[in-house]
């Protein structure tokens, strides 16, 4: 679904993504981690065509996000790192926005089934300006889905969400799997990343440096205990506390 | 277009109701837009009676739109080409339109085309918001307001032409293309003037130097596309009116369609430049100025520590760190304050070299005139309250009385003012040589207890009604009637302690023998005990100032 294929994002004389290799298949859910400055954000921005590869090819169902970007981005949603709403548009105004940029026809029974979910049914007329960061959070996966999308990149999507929103969008993330979409998620919180991914995928300075299941990362730092949790392979790969089996 | 930047551009007048209503709730609101209304609605009244009151002849207001039209919106392109933010390259988008639209499936000509008609909303509300004050210069309303409307347009284009060339062609390529462009404008206006200068006789007034500049062969080359826009706003009647619109508007529409027909990849640059703009605007909300746009700090210098004072000596230590760290924008703030004296100064000098009765009463003139001034841009060196509205929190949290942070908060300021007020009284009186030198430093025992009047009303206000800037509040009528209330109260407070100051001086100038010294002293002591009173309203102020309730707009 999502396919990255030698992505290199470079900016003047500093290379931010270097020759970047990743897939994600539908029914996915990848997690995308790494140190601050190792590209994630980079590499969500390009897969949604909103920064182009300075080489390198990547595609969203099929169509290069350089080449055919609305058919590519018409698959996709992405929820940014604290996301920036409409200040002055409401809640259901949001998904309203979305339903029409994404062409949608009968969605309100959906959308209005996401805020029940999410727990923002009784915020619907609230302006974004009056949410609190959780909630704009919220809003933002909302609008995402309304869309039903067949890709969908998160970056940091736990932030601001308190216990109850995170099992909210793990379940909506399932869910949202289930039906056959890929899903990237990028975060610094590896104990959520570890529930809820199927697959991980670690960058170090724009660099991949490790990609695979939990028990397959595992496998290749025979130094870590059998037990190993991501955040220590994680260490291990960003960090080179162990070495890598050959 | 896409349905969703449909809706969201008709939306746009709605929403910016809704957000006037929102301001509405509360007796404050009403309060804030009631008068910010009736301010914005009495400058624009009197500005209309002006215009009715005069009766110029059409002919004679058209000709003179004729030819100084093109040369204005020829120095304002230029000048707007030259800005930071037209050097920097790239197109504005909010952070919600970037978060939501680059993402969606729109393709880059609609986003194009959703910007340029943002953008010319709000052009059309500044455009009618600039003819209340040109109006009188146009032989008709209509002309003057379809005149400016396409003019901005046009302008806007520009501008966005110029950063989508940007995007196309690279930064390093574009820089020099436009500094290019700008010295062949620059060389063919400089030999419009030397060649003036030579025909016209050296008598000649500035107005028939300038007619004269309009009209070279050079000048109006390069002016050659702004004309129809200025034969729209000098049009006499409704067919002339209409034929020239129609010409500027087939020139606005070759713009778009250079525009959307160049289709560079913008989006990079487009993000780049929103994050700048945010940087900045996060700067002037935490400076309070456009002069904190100003280029980094400098981390290399401090100040030593301050006694403790009760807590307000670590207060002030921060804020005078801060004041050295912006000392850019504080050198530039006294630069733009010295303009004024140093002309007045200066063309006295050259007018009248022997005159020096004439240089000592352009420097008496001169002299209230900036200190004046320097009480009107305070908000340049709003190194206080003004920058913390996000701080309010922390302050509160702090075991230092509310006395003691709002005198921390308004010292360092107060001092600053003084100083800057004291050097450039000093200069002045040095050059007129009315003072003499041994005395100057005396200057200052005035001018600190006025300048920390000035600047503890600065603070209670911006306590009581704060006022944030935003990328759009340009053309934001209500933004705009906001800042001229906060400026209106704070003269009518300065104004009513000036008055009392002043009476208790003539009442001990008279009780003391009509000696001028214990009439000061009696001035100046009203004038502390009102810093002192005015310091305990911050204090209350600030404590009744609610982080969360309280959103500057």
């Amino acid at each position: 679904m999502i396919v990255v294929e030698r992505f290199t994002k470079r900016y003047d004389e500093r290379v931010a993504v270097d020759a970047l290799e990743m897939r994600v298949a539908a029914g996915e859910i990848v997690g995308l981690a790494g140190p601050n400055g190792a590209g994630k954000t980079t590499t969500l921005r390009a897969i949604t065509g909103i920064l182009r590869p300075s080489s390198g090819r990547i595609t969203v169902d099929g169509h290069d996000v350089v080449t055919e970007p609305v058919a590519a981005k018409r698959c996709l949603a992405f929820v940014p790192d604290d996301p920036p709403l409409f200040p002055s548009l409401t809640v259901w105004e949001h998904l309203v926005l979305a339903s029409k940029l994404y062409g949608l026809r009968d969605w309100e029974a959906r959308g209005a089934a996401l805020l029940e979910q999410f727990d923002l049914a009784d915020r619907r007329d609230t302006l974004a300006d009056e949410l609190s960061r959780g909630m704009r959070q919220k809003t933002a996966i909302c609008a995402a889905l309304v869309h039903e999308p067949r890709a969908l990149l998160l970056d940091e999507p736990q932030m601001g969400l308190d216990p109850r929103g995170q099992q909210d969008l793990a379940d909506a993330v399932h869910a949202i799997a289930a039906a056959g979409a890929a899903v990237l998620v990028s975060t610094h919180q590896l104990d959520d990343l570890e529930d809820l991914c199927t697959r991980f995928v670690i960058l170090r300075g724009g660099r991949l440096v490790a990609d695979g299941t939990r028990d397959e990362l595992r496998a290749r730092y025979p130094e870590l205990p059998a037990d190993a949790s991501l955040k220590e392979i994680f260490f291990a790969a960003t960090e080179g506390g162990a070495r890598p089996a050959a | 277009m896409n349905p969703g930047l449909v809706w969201l551009l008709r939306g746009a007048p709605k929403r910016y109701l809704r957000g006037l209503r929102r301001k509405l709730r509360g007796v404050k609101g009403v309060l804030v837009v009631g008068a910010s209304l009736v301010l914005v609605g009495f400058l624009v009244f009197a500005q209309v009676v002006q215009m009715l009151r005069e009766h110029p002849d059409p002919q004679e207001l058209a000709a003179r739109a004729r030819i100084f039209g093109p040369l204005w919106m020829l120095v304002i392109t230029a000048l707007s080409l030259v800005s930071p933010a037209s050097r920097r390259g790239g197109l504005y988008f909010r952070p919600a339109e970037i978060g939501t639209l680059f993402p969606a499936p729109v393709s880059r000509r609609e986003l194009l085309l959703y910007h340029v008609a943002g953008r010319a909303m709000i052009q059309t509300a500044s455009a009618l918001w600039l003819a209340v004050f040109v109006g009188r210069h146009a032989p008709t309303w209509y002309g003057c307001i379809l005149g400016l409307v396409l003019a901005l347009f046009f302008l806007q284009l520009v501008l966005q032409g110029s950063a989508l060339l940007t995007a196309a062609i690279g930064r390093r390529l574009a820089r020099p293309a436009r500094v290019l462009a700008l010295l062949l404008v620059a060389a063919a206006v400089v030999a419009g003037g030397i060649d003036v200068g030579r025909r016209l006789p050296p008598d000649a007034g500035v107005l028939a130097q300038a007619e004269a500049l309009s009209q070279h062969v050079a000048v109006r080359i390069v002016s050659a596309p702004f004309v129809p826009f200025a034969r729209t706003f000098a049009g006499t009647g409704p067919l002339d009116v209409l034929a020239w619109a129609a010409v500027s508007a087939l020139l606005v529409g070759g713009a778009l369609a250079l525009l959307v027909r160049l289709d560079a990849a913008y989006e990079e640059s487009a993000l780049d430049m929103s994050a700048d703009v945010r940087r900045k605007l996060e700067r002037i909300r935490a400076g309070g100025s456009a002069l904190a746009m100003m280029g980094p700090r400098r981390t290399g210098f401090s100040v030593p520590a301050l006694p403790h004072w009760g807590g307000a000596g670590p207060i002030a230590w921060r804020q005078c760190v801060e004041i050295v760290r912006h000392a850019r924008a504080v050198l530039t703030s006294l630069a733009l304050l010295l303009v004024w004296p140093a002309i007045v100064l200066g063309v006295m000098h050259v007018t009248a070299p022997e005159d020096g009765e004439g240089v000592a009463a352009a420097g008496y003139v001169a002299l209230p005139l900036v200190l004046v001034l320097s009480i009107l841009s305070t908000q340049n060196i709003g190194f206080d309250f003004r920058r913390d509205y996000d701080r309010i929190a922390f302050l509160r949290s702090l075991p230092v009385t509310p006395f003691a942070i709002a005198a921390g908060q308004v010292a360092p300021v107060a001092v600053l003012l003084a100083a800057m007020q004291w050097l450039i009284a000093s200069l002045v009186l040095l050059v007129v040589g009315t003072l003499p030198a041994p005395y100057l430093p005396l200057l200052f025992v005035p001018l600190l207890p006025v300048a920390w009047a000035v600047t503890a009303v600065d603070n209670l206000l911006c306590l009581l009604l704060p006022a944030r800037f935003e990328p759009d509040d340009a053309a934001n009528v209500g933004f705009m009637g906001k800042l001229m209330l906060l400026m209106f109260l704070k003269f009518a407070v300065l104004g009513v302690l000036a008055v009392v100051a002043a009476l208790a001086g003539v009442v001990v100038y008279f009780v003391a023998g009509r000696h001028l010294a214990p009439a000061v002293l009696a001035a100046l002591l009203v004038v502390t005990c009102a810093d002192v009173l005015l310091t305990w309203l911050v204090a209350l102020a600030f404590v009744a100032y609610d982080p969360a309730r309280e959103t500057p707009d």
